[in-house]
């Protein structure tokens, strides 16, 4: 172990006397990684055990006596006006409690367009029409289905080109347009495109995809007196809390919310949707818990999507590759309503990736009546990346230059939307480097081909526009008088293993083993207000908030055993769980704390603003190999390289889980996901999950993570950024790409099932019979 | 779900008496339940039939192949059978997922019902459930029928059926009037007006076993399935393809689609034109080539034509290698 002699070490000790005191324990140092003794570590989750044995509390888990179970009503219909609801034999029931319709919760609105919770006017297949409580959710069923609604059928739009029409159906107001086209320009990009000596120009189509995280949303609602305690599959405790308390008129304190656990949100449960509010209702009128969680179907239907895009890119470039300019054209299919929370942004990625004087992009948002969209995962980014990357490297093949040349030439040197320098100006072309060492992209040579198996390689750059925190964030540490040490936040682990690496950041500042860090996260009254768990947020957040209360609390600590050893607080330090001082002084934290009879030491950390002189932004670079059966369209991912960076890494492994997840996501984007709506009749047709192919093992290859792991300490104290969206954005170019290397096929819809492979095949067939 | 009745039979003797329409019998159930679930079936019993003396064997004579009603799909694929008839340890071990495939029986799957998308919508009216109209014909119909044979552009389900009616396979079937056999290839029917089933099966019958001649020591045979992913999905399409190839030559030739019609569609002429002949690449392209004039597809599945041919020209270089 690194040691170093502290310079505030107490000069009047003779050489015998003195003590070194471990780099770690000085004031927060993390400029070097190489010293320390849980943060870098593999170290498993806190709850894997918990997860494993089915100890762990999910909100579908929770069953509170008295609990009633709840079924929404939804329309088949993609729009019409609902003209009755006969209630009347379901109430008759034995055991229903409660049915809501419109008229019953008509002071309520819902969505950005403030329409009402239960809708008079349903907009897409699958709105929320009335809803009912019973004793148990089998009743709850049976309720639901006798239930009789007539609708007024109007005229509906689902496809996106269509609702552009001026004799479309409207889906709001006057117009299926939402505002003016949102337009970001520098320099003069139509110019340099008729100037230029190398253009390339592609539109792509990207599918609606759906979530499909494990767990549904979810909710349960109980109150007590005035006071609401929800138990919520979300990804934001207190926004849910806050918004919550908001729609129902209350003070904030009254409001608790409760995640313990929870299956993945991907975006989709940054706040709280319909089904927290009609429990809450529900559970008010009823004077029990109330239960709703979302079947498969409906939480396909109503609870969120990646909205479709078309994005018509332009590249202009000089015969070096050098790019003189960068157009885009997109349109994004926001769905019936809009939920707020986090943006599509597809301008983004044209606009910060690569150096180019003239930029121009133009985003038009589209209601039509289908299900309405939200963030998921790297909103707008994922899309962009696809049509970006797979232009780049069109371009980069009409150039006969090397993909990740022409990528490393263009490397944007600033962010020049801003104006700053990048926090970590070597960070995207570290990627790179990791990106072509793991997977050998340089030297690069395909093997094993036969006349119906083709093999390719393909990569893909990135940046990302969150991932950089979103202060303000809280942490407080409480030593216990056990010697015991409590990390209590009020974030939420949605999956991700939040737990530990804020436990290996609170071990890691205060000098004791990771194991005797008690973490609390996911109860609102535990942990003061923190952001949201989306935009790869958390660790960046909560990390130097964690850090900071650790720093503090060790202090205390020392400041406590300088005041029993009679010693100065300099000579005192803690190694490995043990306060140590100048003349053989050793305790445990459980002697220590002993002695402060019944005190505890706590302290807190609070997570500061931003830097405002650098632009903190993520990178990454991805690497695919393919192999493509020519006969039947057939793609297999042979192998995947991941290289983002996410500054530094705290837990390889739990890093490596994202790098997989994300990665797997991808392959779903790429290869297999996409809603299937009948325009004509205005409904979904895959719904469940037998026709929306989420990958499964077998269709993921080996993906590695080539670990960049370069500390942003531009960014904050910690040098972390987010990591979860990052494996995800490049994964469709670089497999879209590899396909064109291997077949000679550049696709621009996904996915790339057999029908989109095959009848590319067949046109290219027919373009070179035509030629002859 | 509705409310229905359940109950564990014993002795087919009682399974015959009560079997009707509204009294169905439960074996795997991997589709009765969903169907039920969509409300496509409401039957007040279901009669599990695991219990009785149907067979789950699957027994290899010199004369035959039987495989018994209750015999599993994962029988199939972990069976000891020899590569004469790898096709359907092919077919059963890449339908599904393990834990269906566990409880699935080789019976049922012949008698599923479509999986079209329609179909199954539960607020989607079609033909095949007694609408006027198949929404699928001028809809989404990128997972339909490429051959023209009913009302209905549903594509049968089933993996094995191409398989089994490749190796003129039959069924025996048995009601309270006594027992009688069909040809598979007679069993699956298309759905017409007055019948919308897939089947020839009524409403008091079960089926017991299902034959196999078996083949002789020259046989080799594959199943190629298409999906959207590799694993868990219906087919696309799929070719069940057996070859006697000895001394250098075709003396019979099996081929069988899945994934194109209502029911599989042997490729009679198809299999008469490689019949005789030395296996060549030139041979295969050509004469599958010949094949595709009898395919009429929708606005979204031409590929299917494409992938047919793929797969046919796969199936034929990998049993001739």
């Amino acid at each position: 172990m690194s040691k170093q002699t502290p310079e505030f070490r107490h000069v009047e000790n003779d050489k015998a006397d003195s003590v070194e005191i471990p780099e770690q324990d000085t004031p927060a140092n993390w400029k070097q990684s190489q010293s320390f003794k849980t943060v870098g570590h593999a170290e498993t989750r806190k709850e894997g055990i918990e997860k494993v044995t089915g100890a762990a509390q999910y909100t579908t888990d929770v069953q509170l006596p008295g609990q009633l179970s709840a079924v929404v009503i939804r329309s088949p219909h993609a729009h019409a006006r609902v003209r009755s609801v006969q209630t009347a034999e379901a109430l008759a029931l034995p055991g229903v409690v409660q049915v809501l319709t419109h008229q019953d919760v008509s002071e309520h609105v819902w969505y950005e367009e403030e329409v009402p919770l239960l809708a008079d006017v349903v907009r897409f297949a699958g709105d929320e029409v009335a809803v009912v409580a019973a004793t148990t959710l089998k009743i709850a069923r049976r309720a639901a289905g006798l239930i009789k609604v007539e609708y007024e059928i109007l005229p509906h739009v689902t496809d996106m080109t269509r609702a552009l029409d001026a004799s479309a159906p409207v889906v709001h107001g006057d117009g299926n347009q939402i505002g003016e086209a949102e337009v970001f320009e520098r320099g003069d990009a139509p110019g340099a495109i008729d100037k230029a000596a190398v253009t390339i120009q592609l539109s792509f189509d990207t599918p609606t995809a759906i979530h499909n995280a494990l767990e549904s949303h979810a909710t349960v609602a109980n109150w007590t007196g005035d006071s609401l305690v929800i138990y919520d599959s979300t990804q934001g405790i207190h926004s849910v809390r806050s918004e919550m308390a908001e729609r129902l008129d209350m003070p904030v304190g009254k409001v608790q919310v409760i995640c313990h656990h929870m299956g993945g949100g991907f975006g989709a449960k940054q706040k709280p949707w319909k089904q927290a509010m009609l429990a809450a209702l529900l559970s008010r009128r009823c004077g029990r818990p109330v239960q709703i969680f979302l079947d498969r179907e409906s939480e396909n239907l109503a609870a969120g999507n990646r909205n479709a895009t078309q994005q018509t890119v332009t590249l202009a470039a000089e015969s070096s590759g050098k790019l003189t300019g960068i157009k885009l054209d997109a349109v994004k299919n926001i769905g019936a309503y809009r939920m707020g929370g986090e943006a599509s942004n597809v301008g983004g990625l044209y606009q910060h990736l690569y150096q180019c004087e003239n930029v121009k992009t133009t985003e038009r948002t589209v209601y039509t009546h289908t299900g309405p969209a939200v963030a998921f995962r790297a909103p707008g980014y994922v899309e962009a990346c696809f049509a970006l990357e797979s232009a780049m490297d069109a371009l980069a093949h009409k150039l006969g230059m090397d993909p990740m040349a022409l990528r490393l030439m263009n490397i944007a040197s600033e962010d020049q939307v801003q104006g700053l320098p990048w926090s970590s100006p070597d960070a995207l072309r570290r990627c790179h480097e990791r990106a072509d060492e793991a997977f050998g992209w340089t030297g690069r040579k395909k093997s094993q081909e036969s006349t119906s198996l083709r093999r390719g390689f393909g990569m893909a750059s990135h940046e990302w526009m969150a991932g950089s925190g979103n202060p303000p964030g809280y942490a407080r540490i409480v030593v216990e008088s056990d010697g015991s040490c409590q990390l209590l936040l009020g974030t939420q682990d949605i999956g991700t293993g939040t737990r530990t690496v804020l436990a290996q950041v609170a071990a890691e500042a205060l000098g004791v083993s990771v194991d005797t860090v008690q973490v609390s996260v996911g109860d609102t009254v535990s942990g003061l207000p923190a952001p949201i768990s989306s935009g790869s947020f958390t660790v960046p957040t909560m990390a130097p908030a964690v850090q900071e209360a650790g720093v503090h609390a060790r202090q205390q600590l020392r400041e406590a055993a300088a005041k029993w050893w009679q010693v100065k607080v300099a000579d005192v330090f803690i190694e490995d769980g043990v306060m140590k001082g100048p003349s053989g002084h050793s305790a445990t934290l459980a002697e220590l704390m002993g002695e402060l009879s019944g005190m505890v030491i706590q302290a807190q950390g609070t997570r500061q603003a931003n830097t405002t002189n650098t632009s903190i932004r993520p990178f990454g670079v991805q690497c695919a190999e393919v192999e493509v059966n020519v006969d039947t369209g057939e793609i297999t991912v042979l192998r995947i390289v991941s290289a983002p960076d996410c500054g530094r890494v705290l837990n390889p492994l739990l890093a490596e889980s994202q790098v997989i997840g994300g990665v797997t996501q991808g392959i779903g984007f790429t290869l297999t996901e996409q809603r299937i709506m009948d325009h004509e009749l205005g409904v979904v047709l895959n719904q469940s999950l037998e026709d929306y192919l989420v990958p499964t093992t077998a269709d993921v290859p080996p993906i590695e993570h080539a670990l960049v792991d370069i500390p942003d300490l531009n960014a904050n104290p910690t040098g972390t950024k987010g990591l979860g969206e990052l494996p995800l954005i490049p994964c469709a170019p670089a497999i879209s790409n590899a396909v064109y290397d291997a077949i000679g096929v550049r696709f621009t819809t996904l996915p790339l099932s057999r029908r989109v492979v095959l009848d590319a095949l067949a046109k290219t067939r027919q373009e070179g019979a035509s030629h002859v | 779900m509705f409310e229905f009745d359940y109950e564990r039979q014993t002795t087919l003797t009682n399974v015959l008496q009560k079997i009707d329409t509204s009294r169905q019998v439960l074996a795997g159930g991997t589709d009765l339940l969903t169907r039920m679930k969509a409300g496509l079936d409401q039957p007040t019993e279901l009669l599990d039939i695991k219990a009785t003396e149907l067979e789950s064997a699957l027994n290899l004579s010199d004369d035959e192949l039987v495989l018994g009603a209750l015999c599993t799909l994962s029988d199939v694929d972990e069976s000891s059978l020899d590569g004469r008839y790898q096709l359907l340890k092919d077919a059963a071990g890449q339908a599904a997922t393990q834990q269906i495939r566990n409880r699935a029986t080789v019976a049922g799957n012949l008698l599923q019902a479509p999986r079209c998308w329609y179909y199954r919508h539960p607020d989607v009216d079609c033909w095949r459930k007694g609408g006027t109209q198949c929404p699928a014909r001028e809809g989404r119909n990128s997972h339909h029928a490429i051959v023209e044979m009913s009302p209905c552009v549903a594509v049968h389900p089933s993996d094995l059926a191409a398989c089994l009616v490749a190796l003129e396979a039959s069924v025996d079937i048995l009601s309270r009037e006594g027992q009688r056999s069909e040809k598979v290839a007679d069993f699956l029917v298309s759905p017409v007006e007055g019948h919308r089933r897939e089947t020839v099966l009524k409403s008091d019958e079960i089926v017991t076993a299902i034959r196999v001649p078996t083949l002789g020591e020259g046989y080799r045979s594959c199943y190629l399935k298409a999906m959207d992913r590799k694993v868990w999905a219906f087919a696309l399409c799929g070719v069940a393809a057996a070859v006697d190839l000895r001394d250098g030559r075709l003396h019979d030739v099996r081929l069988c689609l899945s994934g194109v019609a209502n029911t599989p569609v042997r490729l009679e002429s198809l299999e008469t034109v490689l019949r005789g002949r030395e296996p060549s690449a030139q041979l295969f392209a050509e004469a599958i080539d010949n094949v595709v004039d009898d395919f009429t597809p929708l606005s979204e599945n031409g590929y299917k034509v494409d992938l047919v041919k793929g797969l046919l020209k796969n199936a034929l270089e990998k049993l001739t290698e």
